[in-house]
C-alpha cells in the first residue's frame, strides 16, 4: 500500500520538462552515441549481408561485398537441415523455465542476505558466487552421472535445473546488493503496517526491483539460451537439442557452409532479439516505480 | 575395478543430491531395444551424409519392426564429449567416430568400443577395407592404431591435393601439369613473374591447417613407406633431423622465402583460404576432397586439380569410422547397419556423389570430373601411397603443430628450430 | 496481516528458509562437482572409462612450474582490461548519455533504440561473433584493413602477429562486453529522482557535477556488481578465444581456462586439467571475496 502511495507521488511529479531547445552540445551527444551505435551494429551488417548471398556469391566475392542478388537459398538450406521447429521449441522451453526459475530463487535467497542481513551473509554470498566462477569442463562428469542417475539425461529437465542454480547465484548476488540500497525505513514502514516477511517481498521489495528484476530475467533467458558446453552433452538426444547445438552441426571437419551459417544465425537471433526488445518497455516502464530516495 | 567403483560412486553421489531437485521432472525417455539409435555428425548434404539417408532406407526396409532414430551431431563436439558420452548408461546403438590415436585409440583402450573381429570376419569387411584404409581402423591396448583388434569400419576415404585455376595458369604459360617438384617450384616462379599469388594458405590456430598440409605434403614427397609408417604408428625411432623430415621441412621454409604461400597466413582460417582461392587471388589451394563439392559450385572461372607432382607419398586416409559402443543393446543391428553402408547401393551412390567410397565401383560414375578425381584416389589407394594426417600420432599434436606453422609462416622460427621442437614433443609423447 | 507476525519478523533465524531452495541446488549442481573436481586432480586420468592413477599433488606442483600456466594467467590481465576496466567505464559515461541527454531531452525511444543496438553483441552466439570478427581483422581483404588501405596504409595482421593479436582479440571483447554494464547501469539510473538533476541544475550545477555528485552514488551497488562480475568473466574468458585465434598465434592468446579446456580434452590429461580449473576457481574465488569484503565496507561508511 505504501508502494502504490510512493509509486504515484512520483509519476505526477514526472513531468514538467520540455524537449525543446536542444543545445548544440546535446546535439553533438546524440551524434556520439549513434556513431558508437553504428560501431557496435557494423559486424551484424556482415551477418545480414552474408545470410542473403548464394554461397557462389559469397565465394567469388568475399563477405565484404555487396550481394549480387537477394537470395534466400541459404534460409531454405537451413531449415531443410536442421530441425528448426523442435529445436526452437526446445529453446524456448528451456531459456523460458529457467529465467523464471532462477529470478524467484534469487529473489528469495537475495532477501534474507540483502534484507534480513543475516550472519554471515558475505560469506553465503562469496560461497554462492563459486557457481559463476567455475569453468564448466570441470562440473561436466558429475552432472552427466548426476543426470543418468536421476533419469533426466536427454531431457531439458537436467539442463533447466544447472542453469536454474547457476544463474541464481549470479541473481542472488545482484539482487542481495540492491536490496542492500533500499531504505530500512521502508520496510519499516511495511511492518508497522502488519506486514509478514513473505508479504514485504512480494508487496514492498518485488515492485522496487522491477527494473533489476527485468534485467535478471532478459540476462538469463539469453545467457541460457546462447549456452553451449553443458547441454551439448546432457541433451546428446536430437529431440531435446537447442538452437546454438543445431546451429554446431552446420560445421563439419574439413567444411563449413558460411552463407547457412549466417542465415542460421540471424534466425536463431531473432527470438532473443524480440525477448530484449519485449522486456526493454518494462525496463523504461521501471523508472517511476524504483524511484527511491 | 576401479574405474567402475568410481562411476558408481559419482552416480550415486549424484543421484543423491540431484533427485531432491527432480521429484517431478520426466522419465528419460528409455531405450527399448526395438528403437536403434545411430549418432553421427556427417552434414547431410555430403555425399556420404547423401548415401546414409540412402542406408537408413534400406536398414528400415531391411527391419520394418525396428524404429530408426538417427542423431546429428558435430565433429567437434563428439571430439570432446565421446569419452564422457559413451561410458554413459544409455548410449547410441552405433557411433560415427574419429580416426586417430587421441580419438579412436583412447575410446578403444579404454574399453568404450566393442572389438569387431568376429563382425569383420562374419561380413567379410577386411575385403572391402584394407592397406592403409584400414590402418585406423586398428588399435592395440594402448590405443596405438595400424595393428590390433578391430574397432572401426570407415566407408570413404579422402586425399589431399592442389585445386588450381587454369586461367591463371594459361596466364603464365604454364602448358602442362608440374611432374615433380622442380617443374612446380619453376610453375611458381612463372606465376610469380606475372604477379600472381601461387597458392593460398592458412596458418591460424584456430581451423588454418592449409600449412600445416603443404609442410606435410613435402615431407610426405621424399618420404619412403617406412619413414611414414615409423612415424604414425610409433614404430622405430624417428630422426626428424634427417632425411625426408630435414628435406621436406627445409624445402618448406623456402617455399615460406620465397613467398609461392603468401604472407600474413597466422590469422587465417582455411575458410578464408578457400574464398581467396574462390576470389581469384591466388592460383592454387592445397585441400582434401572435402571442398570438392563446394568449388565446383563456386568456381566462376575454368579449374583441375593435381596431387604432389613427384611425390612418393601423398597426404590422404579413411574418413572416419562406424564403431560400436560396448554398452550398446542392439549389437547385431549395428553390424547389420554397417554392413549396409557398406553395401553397393549406398557405396556406389556415395561414389556418384564424389564421396570416394571404399567399396564402390568406379565405373559406375558417369560425371567426368568425379570419375577422375575417384580413378585417381583408386590408384594412390592401390599403389598404398597414403601418408595420412599428421597429427594423429600424438595427444595435443594438432595444436602444437599448428602454433609452429604460425610461428615459421610469421618467420619467426626456422625449420631446424621446429625439427627440434618437433623431436622433443614427439618423443615425450610416444614415451607414455 | 495480522500484528502477530511482527516479531517473527525481527528474528532473524527466520530467513534461513528463504535460503534453503538455493542452498540445496548449490550443492547438487556446484558443491558435489566441485568437490569432485578437486578429487579428480590428485589422479593421472585420461578421462572416461580409463583407470585413474593416484598422483597425489604432483599436478600442483607441476602446475606451479608450468610457464605456459602462469603465461596464462598474465594473459588474464589482458583480459581485465577488455572485460572490466574499458566497458566498465564506457558502460558507465553511456549509460548516463542514454539516460540522461538522450532520454529525457531526445525522447526515451531512441535511447531504447540505441540501448539494444549496443546489447546486440551480447545476444549473438560466439561463435558467429568469432567468424565475422575473423573476417574483420583478416590482413589481406578484412573490413579494417581495406579501410586503412584506401588511406594509403598498409594494415597489420591483427590475429597472425603474436605481438598484436592479444590486442585484436581485447577489441572484439570490448565489443562484445559494452551492452552488460549498460544495460544494468540504465536500470540503476533509472531509481534516480529526475528532480535531484533539475534542483541541482538551479543550483547552477553542470552535467558533470551531477553525474559525480547524484548518478555515481546512486548506482554504486551496480558498479560493484558489475566490476565483480566482469572480472569473473574475464578470468574465465574462454569461448571468444576458442574461436579467435584458438590460443595462437604462437602461443600469445592463451588463458587459464583455454588452458584447462586444452588439457581436458585435446591432451586428454583431465587430472591435470582439473588442477588447473581447482587452481583458477581459488584465485577467482580469492579476488572475489577480496572484493566482496570492499564492498561491505564501502557500503558501511
Amino acid at each position: 500500500m505504501i508502494t502504490t502511495k510512493f509509486v504515484n507521488g512520483v509519476r505526477t511529479k514526472h513531468k514538467g520538462r520540455h524537449p525543446k531547445h536542444r543545445t548544440v552540445n546535446e546535439w553533438l551527444l546524440l551524434a556520439v552515441a549513434v556513431l558508437c551505435g553504428i560501431a557496435v551494429f557494423a559486424p551484424f551488417g556482415l551477418i545480414i549481408l552474408n545470410a542473403f548471398k548464394s554461397s557462389k556469391d559469397y565465394s567469388s566475392n568475399g563477405p565484404l561485398s555487396w550481394p549480387t542478388s537477394i537470395s534466400f537459398d541459404a534460409f531454405v538450406d537451413y531449415l531443410g537441415r536442421v530441425d528448426f521447429p523442435q529445436a526452437l521449441w526446445n529453446s524456448l522451453l528451456i531459456s523460458t523455465l529457467v529465467a523464471v526459475i532462477a529470478v524467484t530463487l534469487s529473489l528469495m535467497s537475495a532477501y534474507p542476505l540483502g534484507v534480513g542481513r543475516v550472519k554471515s551473509s558475505g560469506m553465503v554470498l562469496a560461497v554462492l558466487l563459486v557457481a559463476t566462477m567455475l569453468p564448466h569442463e570441470s562440473l561436466i562428469y558429475p552432472l552427466f552421472y548426476g543426470a543418468q542417475a536421476t533419469g533426466t539425461f536427454n531431457t531439458v529437465w537436467s539442463v533447466i535445473i544447472v542453469f536454474s542454480v547457476l544463474q541464481a547465484a549470479y541473481g542472488t548476488y545482484l539482487l542481495s546488493s540492491v536490496m542492500g540500497a533500499i531504505p530500512k525505513e521502508l520496510i519499516e514502514a511495511a511492518q508497522l503496517d502488519g506486514a509478514g516477511r513473505w508479504q514485504i517481498l512480494w508487496k514492498v521489495l518485488v515492485p522496487i526491483l522491477k527494473p533489476s528484476l527485468s534485467v535478471l530475467v532478459v540476462f538469463f533467458f539469453i545467457w541460457t539460451w546462447n549456452e553451449f558446453y553443458i547441454p551439448v552433452v546432457l541433451l546428446s538426444d536430437q529431440s531435446s537439442q537447442t538452437i546454438p547445438i543445431a546451429l554446431a552441426t552446420l560445421r563439419g571437419q574439413h567444411n563449413i557452409d558460411i552463407t547457412v551459417l549466417n542465415a542460421g544465425s540471424l534466425l536463431s537471433l531473432v527470438p532473443t532479439l524480440v525477448f530484449f526488445l519485449l522486456f526493454q518497455r518494462t525496463l523504461v516502464r521501471g523508472v517511476a516505480a524504483g524511484a527511491v530516495k | 575395478m576401479r574405474s567402475i567403483s568410481r562411476r558408481q560412486a559419482l552416480g550415486g553421489l549424484g543421484a543423491l543430491s540431484l533427485t531432491a531437485l527432480t521429484l517431478t521432472a520426466c522419465k528419460a525417455a528409455g531405450g527399448g531395444s526395438d528403437k536403434f539409435t545411430i549418432l553421427q555428425y556427417e552434414d547431410p548434404t555430403t555425399p556420404q551424409g547423401q548415401g546414409w539417408q540412402k542406408a537408413v532406407e534400406l536398414f528400415k526396409a531391411k527391419h520394418p519392426d525396428v524404429t530408426v532414430d538417427v542423431q546429428q551431431t558435430s565433429f567437434d563436439a563428439f571430439r570432446q564429449n565421446a569419452k564422457i558420452l559413451l561410458s554413459g548408461n544409455t548410449v547410441p546403438d552405433v557411433v560415427e567416430f574419429n580416426k586417430g590415436n587421441a580419438d579412436g585409440g583412447q575410446l578403444a583402450s579404454q574399453g568404450l568400443l566393442e572389438p569387431l573381429n568376429d563382425a569383420v570376419t562374419k561380413f567379410g569387411w577386411d575385403k572391402k577395407v584394407s592397406g592403409s584404409m584400414a590402418a585406423f581402423a586398428k588399435y592395440d591396448e594402448e590405443g596405438k592404431a595400424g595393428s590390433g583388434d578391430w574397432y572401426g569400419i570407415p566407408n570413404v576415404g579422402e586425399y589431399v591435393y592442389f585445386y588450381y585455376n587454369k586461367t591463371k595458369f594459361a596466364k603464365a604459360g604454364i602448358s602442362e601439369i608440374p611432374t615433380d617438384l622442380a617443374s612446380f617450384e619453376d610453375a611458381m616462379d612463372k606465376l610469380q613473374a606475372v604477379g600472381e599469388l601461387p597458392i593460398s594458405s592458412s596458418a591460424s590456430t584456430s581451423q588454418g591447417f592449409n600449412q600445416m598440409w603443404i609442410w606435410y605434403s613435402l615431407v610426405s614427397a621424399e618420404a619412403s613407406r617406412k619413414d611414414i609408417d615409423d612415424f604414425m604408428f610409433i614404430r622405430d625411432q624417428v630422426n626428424f633431423n634427417s632425411g625426408a623430415w630435414k628435406d621436406g621441412t627445409e624445402r618448406f621454409q623456402q617455399w615460406i622465402d620465397k613467398g609461392y604461400i603468401g604472407s600474413q597466413l597466422g590469422g587465417l582460417s582455411f575458410e578464408q583460404a578457400t574464398v581467396n582461392f574462390l576470389s581469384e587471388k591466388a592460383a592454387m589451394l592445397p585441400w582434401n576432397n572435402g571442398m570438392f563439392a563446394r568449388i565446383r559450385e563456386d568456381a566462376s572461372f575454368d579449374w583441375g586439380f593435381f596431387i604432389m607432382p613427384g611425390a612418393q607419398l601423398s597426404m590422404g586416409s579413411s574418413g572416419h569410422l562406424w564403431g560400436v559402443p560396448a554398452k550398446s543393446k542392439n549389437k547385431d543391428l549395428a553390424y547389420d547397419w554397417i554392413e549396409t553402408t557398406l553395401s553397393p547401393e549406398v557405396q556406389n551412390l556415395i561414389g556418384q556423389k564424389g564421396g570416394l567410397p571404399l567399396a564402390g565401383d568406379t565405373e559406375t560414375i558417369s560425371d567426368p570430373l568425379t570419375k577422375e578425381l575417384t580413378e585417381r584416389f583408386d590408384e594412390v589407394v592401390k599403389a598404398d601411397t597414403l601418408s595420412f594426417y599428421p597429427d594423429y600420432p600424438v595427444p595435443g599434436f594438432l595444436d602444437f603443430i599448428q602454433n609452429h606453422m604460425q610461428a615459421m609462416s610469421n618467420k619467426n622460427e626456422s625449420a631446424d628450430e621446429y625439427l627440434d621442437a618437433l623431436q622433443e614433443f614427439y618423443d615425450k609423447g610416444t614415451k607414455d | 496481516m495480522s500484528k502477530g507476525l511482527a516479531p517473527t519478523l525481527r528474528r532473524p533465524s527466520g530467513y534461513w528458509l528463504y535460503l534453503l531452495p538455493i542452498f540445496i541446488g548449490f550443492l547438487a549442481v556446484v558443491a558435489v562437482p566441485f568437490g569432485t573436481n578437486i578429487y579428480f586432480s590428485f589422479f593421472r586420468w585420461k578421462g572416461g572409462a580409463a583407470p585413474m592413477h593416484w598422483n597425489g599433488l604432483n599436478n600442483y606442483s607441476t602446475l606451479l612450474a608450468d610457464t605456459e600456466f602462469w603465461n596464462s594467467l598474465r594473459n588474464s590481465i589482458f583480459m581485465v582490461i577488455a572485460i572490466v576496466i574499458i566497458p566498465t567505464v564506457i558502460g558507465l559515461l553511456l549509460a548516463a548519455l542514454l539516460t540522461d541527454t538522450i532520454g529525457r531531452r531526445f525522447g526515451p525511444r531512441i535511447a531504447s533504440f540505441l540501448r539494444a543496438t549496443y546489447y546486440l553483441p551480447q545476444i549473438l552466439p560466439i561463435a558467429v561473433a568469432g567468424f565475422m570478427w575473423s573476417w574483420i581483422l583478416d590482413p589481406a581483404n578484412g573490413a579494417i584493413n581495406t579501410l586503412l588501405h584506401s588511406l594509403g596504409m598498409d594494415g597489420p595482421d591483427w590475429l597472425g602477429n603474436p605481438d598484436l593479436a592479444i590486442y585484436s582479440v581485447m577489441l572484439m571483447l570490448i565489443w562484445l562486453q559494452i551492452g552488460y554494464p549498460l544495460v544494468i547501469f540504465m536500470a540503476a539510473l533509472s531509481r534516480v529522482d529526475p528532480e535531484l538533476y533539475e534542483a541541482a541544475a538551479l543550483d547552477g550545477a553542470g552535467k558533470w557535477r551531477q553525474f559525480v555528485a547524484i548518478s555515481m552514488p546512486t548506482i554504486r551497488p551496480e558498479t560493484f556488481i558489475v566490476v565483480l562480475t566482469a572480472t569473473v568473466a574475464a578470468l574465465k574468458v574462454f569461448a571468444p578465444i576458442l574461436i579467435l585465434t584458438g590460443g595462437g598465434p604462437e602461443g600469445s592468446t592463451v588463458v587459464p581456462s583455454f588452458y584447462a579446456y586444452r588439457n581436458f580434452f585435446e591432451l586428454s590429461q583431465v587430472g591435470y586439467g582439473s588442477a588447473i580449473s581447482t587452481v583458477m576457481a581459488l584465485v577467482i574465488f580469492a579476488i572475489a571475496a577480496l572484493m566482496l569484503w570492499w564492498q561491505r565496507r564501502q557500503e558501511i561508511r
